[in-house]
């Protein structure tokens, strides 16, 4: 009974200090604002910049054409290794 | 009863429709999202990077590439700030890449703390001791700081950070808990005594 006790003493402990530490964390850190010329300024860029997305090239008809290649090459290979004498 | 003058005005702009809008290429639903969300992300950029420039760099390239995307954006139920918190987290990921690519980042790196910061009663110990408590944080790994950035400076709840990372409710709670244990570590190795932690307008000292 007693090492229960002792355990939800600790508990609460352990409690009320985390709750006493998220408060003073609360506390220290204050919401950081950008100066009103930067919002300003970025809204201003945003509005005039061209409307451009830019995007990966796709490789992938270049990678399956030169697998065909190979694929091509190594059956021709093949087929003239079987048909030479 | 509207008139059909009335019924022609484009619906006014809210937070339900300004993502749908914008994505169809509404410039002025864009920057109804932008107005508001620049100081969040801002906020957030500044906690993670620790200066005026960086963050305003960041910040902008956060708004330029949502923009970018924005026509490929959908609507998945999540909130529009979410959207830009990933996008933020990545570039501050690529940024701290960078970074350490470029030179190692030293302990005694200044963290540029801007006289925005409300707090008109602070003196010069505190900005000490929030200097050091930002440096703490950024010797967390990347996930921890997001976490506590999100739930310090945004206060957001545990169910809205789950959203912005991905995880679980349950995963961010625990991830929570390992967070302000390991900030305590580190803030024991930078000279922090656990009682004495921060000095808020001289609460500790009156003790």
């Amino acid at each position: 009974m007693l090492v229960e006790k002792k355990r939800a003493n600790k508990r609460e402990d352990e409690m009320g200090e985390e709750e006493n530490f998220e408060s003073k964390m609360t506390t220290v850190l204050k919401p950081v604002k950008p100066s009103a010329g930067y919002v300003d300024r970025l809204k201003h860029s945003l509005k005039t910049a061209p409307y451009a997305v830019i995007e990966r090239e796709d490789n992938t008809p270049s990678l399956l054409m030169l697998l065909l290649g190979i694929a091509t090459a190594l059956a021709t290979f093949l087929l003239l290794r079987r048909l030479r004498p | 009863m509207k008139t059909k003058d009335q019924m022609a005005e484009p619906e006014a702009l809210t937070d339900d429709n300004a993502t749908a809008r914008a994505s169809q290429g509404d410039s002025e639903a864009f920057s109804y999202l932008y107005e508001q969300n620049v100081n969040r992300i801002y906020n957030y950029v500044f906690y993670r990077v620790g200066s005026e420039a960086d963050a305003e760099d960041i910040t902008s390239r956060v708004f330029f590439r949502a923009f970018g995307h924005i026509s490929n954006y959908v609507d998945k139920g999540v909130p529009f700030s979410a959207w830009l918190y990933r996008i933020a987290h990545n570039l501050i990921a690529n940024w701290h890449r960078d970074n350490f690519r470029r030179h190692e980042v030293s302990l005694d790196e200044h963290i540029d703390l801007p006289q925005r910061i409300e707090q008109p009663e602070a003196t010069m110990e505190q900005t000490q001791e929030v200097e050091l408590l930002l440096r703490a944080i950024r010797n967390l790994t990347e996930d921890r700081q997001q976490l506590l950035v999100l739930k310090f400076t945004e206060h957001l709840s545990n169910a809205e950070i789950a959203v912005i990372m991905n995880k679980s409710e349950g995963a961010v709670k625990s991830l929570y808990h390992r967070s302000l244990a390991s900030l305590k570590v580190e803030m024991k190795k930078l000279g922090f005594q656990e009682e004495g932690l921060i000095v808020v307008g001289g609460e500790e000292e009156s003790e």
